[in-house]
């Protein structure tokens, strides 16, 4: 089946069978930022973004990305989102194992998309919810208040409301 | 703080990973495995045969392969372990050969099309009566006798098993393996290169320089799949050299489960006689460890559970006996600290109940029994190097307020059993209990009959406390207060953000399928002048039996055994119900079996989710 998405920025033509995960036409391309966990959509290693959203991509059958936005984090790393996140992770002292780099990373792209400034309960939920067991979670909850400082920063937003 | 410049932003690769490496000559393997347990292999067989580009490689090929004098065993302390299995099955799962090609979906494919025809083929084969001792270790103080159990003011008994796994996720076990002008390009997440190229050169019977081992990324270490990465490069080295095609294999989620993070099972029975006064006067403990169809580490895992069985506790008369068994199930993975942890579990678990059942104060027993090297009189196998232990006892039940909150809801307890109020209705007020628990990482430890010198080890407190919501049966964590000896603390926000992280780690091992989390973790260390002690896996050791020990105290009941599930606590409420009713005996087994056979099928069901 031939489906056309916007992979990385760019207009590509998948040729697979529409059952086929989106992880492993991925890595099948070289994009192997999205990493083979758990295949159950539990672990998120495998976390890419469709249509700016982050999803498991050991789930997510290539029968339905039709004209879909998918970005890895290959990609992802270029822009100034990327530097919000990896700049506030390395201002708190975050190291991610590198096996998990994309699940936490694209989740915390989601979680500051989502809320200008989440609470500290949210934040802990969240924290909580992350499977690798690589971070330490208050250090993690750090990385990511001066990644929405330097969010807030970057746009001119208010960062001290 | 300063912020590194776009370009010099240093996040781990994340492309590092043995899982990464490799382009379209490099084949895809996946271990072939019998699906029976146990008979004799008659021939394997696939439909229709393999297609062009595929292997299959097991015993047969590789005794065939006169190229190289290739073995298809490794030997770890004395004990052949075949690679392949040769000419029977002895568990199910056991790989029977390597089946590699250009496509790991057409791999996939073909796997589930062999055959494997077995003699006297038995599934499911598991027979109590099959069990054999391999090693055992026994240990009497002089002129012990069954009598001096029974002769002192309390008697005291109690089984454990703690058999908690990792619960998170990391990259599967697996290598690859690339052939080139007949040299071996090896590229695996090892953790002990020595130990792999050795047992490389014995498996191949080729020398050092045919090798180049590239360590790869490790997404956890943990240290039984230092054993599971050395038998699957031995394998894949195996089958690389009878066809000389270069091969890659990742173990699926399954058998990494299954084959790599399984624990050594061990099953812990404590029988002590108290004194008035709180002194542990003799203690028999029974410790039976099964150590799976094929275990090299059968004796070192021996060895490690008579050091630490005692916990840090010295008993005038104490007797040890520490059966390994062996019988037709997956061999268990190794790992020491899993083994402590075991230990750890039981004999401070079983403390708690001794404080339950004389009514001695948790803290005052541990201290009455406390063992030090620098004892002028100790009768106990290993004997313990001094360290800070009284400070950090005090220190980790000053800054939880252990003494009082133990004693408060120790009379909240007998309060509820005096006024019958055993009912556990949302409208009664949580359940609070709280847990202590200590022991020491390492091998710190002194033969008593062989003396060896000491190397540093950390000793740790841990207190524990909960709350249990009768509503919903789910406990919910107050605080944890970690206390331990560290030695120099050289960067002590490091060290703490470590432990917190082990400890949030551990708490995602103590129940199945669920994650628990503490919204207040308190960290001390008692530093000294003494060189740094290693404390990476002290969390891990002794708080389960802390947790274990709370909820005990919560429920008005000891629970002992790990990991818990979704329905553990609700069991155990309907158990102590009945048994306050007063059944007799045969109704109150029955009624157990069905309840462990409810939390069986619970699991499954939760699995299959």
């Amino acid at each position: 089946m031939i489906i056309p998405v916007v992979l990385n920025g760019e207009k590509v033509v998948f040729d697979e069978l529409p059952s086929e995960m989106l992880l492993s036409v991925l890595r099948k391309r070289k994009l192997l930022s999205c990493k083979e966990g758990c295949l159950e959509g539990k672990c998120g290693f495998c976390s890419v973004l469709v249509d700016d959203r982050c999803v498991p991509s050991c789930k997510i059958p290539v029968g339905i990305l039709r004209d879909r936005k998918i970005e890895t984090l290959e990609h992802f790393a270029t822009t100034d989102e990327y530097w919000d996140i990896a700049s506030g992770f390395e201002t708190a002292g975050v190291q991610l194992c590198g096996y998990c780099n994309a699940a936490t990373i694209f989740a915390v792209h989601n979680l500051i998309s989502d809320y200008y400034r989440p609470e500290r309960n949210q934040l802990s939920t969240f924290a909580d919810s992350l499977v690798c067991g690589c971070t330490e979670k208050n250090t993690l909850i750090s990385g990511i208040l001066y990644a929405i400082a330097n969010k807030h920063k970057r746009r001119g937003m208010k960062t001290d409301e | 703080m300063a912020v590194s410049k776009k370009s010099e932003l240093k996040v781990k690769s994340s492309f590092d990973f043995y899982s990464d490496l490799g382009d379209e000559t490099v084949l895809k393997a996946s271990f072939v495995r019998s699906k029976i347990s146990k008979g004799l292999i008659e021939k394997i067989n696939i439909k229709d045969g393999l297609p062009e580009g595929y292997f299959f490689v097991g015993a047969e090929e590789v005794k065939n392969c006169t190229d190289y004098s290739l073995k298809n065993y490794i030997t770890t302390d004395g004990i052949k372990i075949p690679l392949f299995a040769e000419k029977k099955v002895n568990f199910e799962g056991q790989v029977t050969g390597i089946l590699f090609g250009p496509d790991a979906d057409e791999v996939e494919y073909y796997k589930e099309k062999f055959d494997i025809i077995l003699k006297n083929g038995k599934k499911n084969f598991s027979d109590a009566a099959s069990d054999s001792e391999i090693f055992s270790r026994n240990f009497e103080t002089d002129n012990f006798d069954e009598k001096l159990l029974e002769n002192q003011e309390y008697y005291v008994c109690g089984d454990y098993s703690s058999i908690v796994g990792n619960q998170y996720f990391s990259e599967n076990c697996g290598a690859m393996i690339i052939y080139k002008n007949g040299k071996l390009n090896i590229f695996a997440p090892v953790l002990d290169e020595n130990h792999l190229l050795s047992s490389l050169q014995k498996v191949t019977g080729l020398t050092l320089e045919k090798f180049s081992l590239t360590k790869t990324n490790l997404s956890a270490v943990s240290p039984s799949s230092v054993y599971a990465i050395n038998e699957i490069v031995c394998s894949l080295a195996l089958a690389v050299l009878v066809t000389k095609k270069s091969i890659k294999l990742v173990l699926s989620r399954e058998e990494q489960r299954n084959f790599v993070e399984n624990t050594v099972p061990v099953f812990i029975s404590h029988r002590a006689s108290v004194t008035e006064e709180g002194q542990i006067f003799a203690l028999d403990t029974k410790i039976i460890v099964n150590c799976g169809c094929y275990n090299a580490w059968t004796k070192r895992i021996v060895e490690r559970l008579s050091v630490t069985a005692a916990g840090i506790y010295n008993v005038e008369n104490y007797r040890l006996n520490v059966s390994a068994k062996t019988n037709p199930c997956k061999p268990s993975s190794f790992d020491l600290n899993k083994l402590d942890s075991q230990c750890f579990f039981a004999v401070e678990n079983f403390i708690q109940k001794i404080a339950f059942v004389t009514g001695i104060p948790a803290l005052d027993l541990r201290l009455n029994n406390i063992r030090l090297s620098s004892a002028s009189r100790s009768n106990m196998p290993y004997l313990f190097a001094p360290g800070k232990i009284y400070e950090t006892l005090d220190y980790a039940t000053r800054m939880s307020d252990f003494v009082r909150k133990h004693a408060s809801y120790r009379v909240s307890e007998v309060l509820r059993k005096k006024t019958e109020n055993t009912d556990y209705s949302p409208f009664n007020p949580p359940l609070r209990g709280i847990g202590l628990a200590c022991g020491f990482e390492g091998f710190d430890f002194q033969d008593t009959k062989h003396p060896s010198p000491f190397k540093s080890s950390a000793f740790g407190a841990v207190v524990c406390e909960l709350e249990l919501n009768p509503e919903s049966f789910r406990e919910e964590l107050r605080e944890i207060t970690f206390c331990c000896d560290i030695g120099k603390v050289e960067n002590q926000k490091l060290y703490t953000m470590n432990i917190r992280r082990d400890i949030q780690n551990c708490l995602k091992e103590l129940v199945k399928n669920e994650r628990i989390f503490c919204p207040k973790i308190t960290i001390k260390f008692i530093e000294s002048e003494k060189e740094s002690k290693n404390v990476s896996n002290l969390v891990s050791l002794i708080l389960p039996a802390a947790y274990t020990s709370a909820l005990s105290q919560s429920l008005s009941l000891t629970v002992n055994y790990l990991p818990l599930s979704n329905s553990s606590l609700y069991n155990l409420i309907e158990l102590n119900k009945y048994k306050n009713d007063g059944l007799d005996e045969d109704f109150f087994d029955a009624l157990t079996t069905l309840i462990d056979e409810n939390e069986v099928e619970t699991e499954k069901v939760e699995e299959n989710k």
